[in-house]
C-alpha cells in the first residue's frame, strides 16, 4: 500500500471527513469506472460510488484493509452488482457486464444449491486458488473481464494482444474454471 | 449455482491478485518485436561469423597443405630441371594425397644451393630437401615429386613446367 493510502486510511481512522475528499480525489475515477462498466449508466454509477464511499466511511473503523484500493474497488463492485440486479432485465443483455454474466453460464448450471452460504464461502477460496494456477497475463485477462467487466477490446489493448486472442483465452479460462470447481467438489 | 452468485463471488478475489492485475504491464509489442528482430539479427551475425571462421580455417588448411604447413617459406621459387625443362612448385592444388596412376619413376632429386638448376634432376630451393621424381609421359606439363623436408614427410607435390 502506498504512503497516500496509509495517510487516507489514517484520516478514516481519525474520523476526519477529509478522508472522503481524498478518496474522491485519488480513486473517484477508478470507482466510477468499475461501477459504470457494470451499470452502463453514468448517473447510476455516480450514485453507486457515493454509496460505496459512504460504506467505506462506515466500515473502516472495524476493518483496516491490507490494500485500500482493492478494498474500495470491492465495495464499489458489490454495490454496483446489487444495483444492477434491480435494473431492467432487457437492458442487461446489452451491456458489458450482462454479456460477461452470460459468459459465466459456461462455468455454472444457473441453479441454486441446497447450502448457498457454505457454497459461496468455499467458492471464494476456490476462485483464489484457481487464480493462483494462472500465469500473470491470463490472470490479468480474467480479472479485467470478470472483476472490472472490461470490454474485450479494452483488455486486448491493455495487454497488447488482439481481440481474438483475448476471447479465446477467456473461453478456455471459463472451461478451466468449471473443471477446477467440479474437481474441488463445488456444485456448479 | 447461479451466474450472478459466481459474479458476486469474484468480488472476493484476494487483494494481491487485484493489485497484481493493477500493476500488470505487458511487454510492449514494439519492444517485443525489437527483441525478436535483435535475436534474429544476432543469430544471423553468429552464422556469418561461424561461416567466416570455418572458411578461413579451411583456406588456412589448404594453404598449409600447399605450403607443407610452413609459412613464409619461398616454395614457389623452388625449381627443378627434368629432361631439359624447368619445373616449379605448382601454385594451385600442389599437394596430392597420392601419386597419379600414370606417374613413372624418373630419378632422385639432387639438391643444389645454386641460383638455378643446371643438371638433370637438380633442384634449387631455400630449404633442404630430398626425394624422388616421377613423370607422366602423356602429360609433360607436370612432374610429381615425393619430397621429404624438415616440414614434409614424403609428401607428393605437383610441379608445373615453366612458361617460356
Amino acid at each position: 500500500m502506498d504512503s497516500d493510502d496509509v495517510r487516507i486510511l489514517k484520516l478514516y481512522l481519525e474520523r476526519n471527513e477529509a478522508a472522503i475528499e481524498e478518496t474522491y480525489s485519488k480513486y473517484g475515477k477508478y470507482c466510477f469506472s468499475i461501477a459504470n462498466n457494470i451499470l452502463n449508466d453514468s448517473e447510476a454509477a455516480n450514485e453507486c460510488v457515493n454509496d460505496a464511499i459512504f460504506k467505506t466511511w462506515s466500515s473502516i473503523p472495524k476493518n483496516y484493509p491490507k490494500e485500500f484500493k482493492a478494498y474500495l474497488g470491492r465495495i464499489v463492485r458489490n454495490a454496483a452488482i446489487d444495483m444492477y440486479k434491480k435494473q431492467n432485465a432487457q437492458k442487461r443483455k446489452e451491456d458489458i457486464f450482462g454479456i460477461a454474466l452470460e459468459e459465466l453460464k459456461d462455468c455454472v448450471t444457473d441453479e441454486t444449491g441446497p447450502d448457498k452460504e457454505y457454497e459461496m464461502h468455499e467458492l471464494h477460496k476456490m476462485i483464489n486458488n484457481f487464480l493462483e494456477t494462472l500465469s500473470q497475463e491470463k490472470r490479468f485477462i480474467f480479472i479485467q473481464r470478470y472483476w472490472y467487466s472490461e470490454s474485450i477490446k479494452n483488455i486486448a489493448d491493455r495487454c497488447g494482444k488482439n481481440e481474438n486472442y483475448v476471447s479465446v483465452t477467456l473461453n478456455r479460462l471459463r472451461k478451466k474454471l468449471r473443471r477446477y470447481l467440479l474437481e474441488e467438489g463445488i456444485e456448479v | 449455482m447461479k451466474k450472478e452468485d459466481l459474479a458476486k463471488a469474484f468480488s472476493e478475489i484476494d487483494d494481491k491478485y487485484l493489485m497484481d492485475a493493477d500493476q500488470y504491464k505487458p511487454t510492449p509489442k514494439r519492444i517485443a518485436g525489437g527483441i525478436k528482430m535483435l535475436s534474429v539479427l544476432g543469430f544471423i551475425v553468429c552464422i556469418i561469423l561461424i561461416c567466416t571462421f570455418l572458411n578461413k580455417h579451411r583456406e588456412t588448411n589448404e594453404n598449409d597443405i600447399a605450403s607443407g604447413g610452413i609459412k613464409n617459406l619461398d616454395i614457389y621459387n623452388t625449381t627443378i630441371l627434368v629432361e631439359d625443362k624447368y619445373y616449379h612448385w605448382a601454385k594451385s592444388e600442389a599437394y596430392l594425397f597420392k601419386l597419379p596412376k600414370e606417374a613413372e619413376f624418373y630419378g632422385r632429386i639432387v639438391h643444389t644451393n645454386a641460383n638455378y638448376p643446371s643438371k638433370d634432376c637438380e633442384m634449387t630451393s631455400s630449404f633442404d630437401v630430398e626425394g624422388i621424381i616421377y613423370v607422366d609421359k602423356n602429360n609433360p606439363q607436370y612432374i610429381y615429386l615425393v619430397l621429404t623436408t624438415e616440414w614434409l614427410n614424403e609428401g607428393v607435390i605437383r610441379f608445373e613446367v615453366e612458361d617460356n
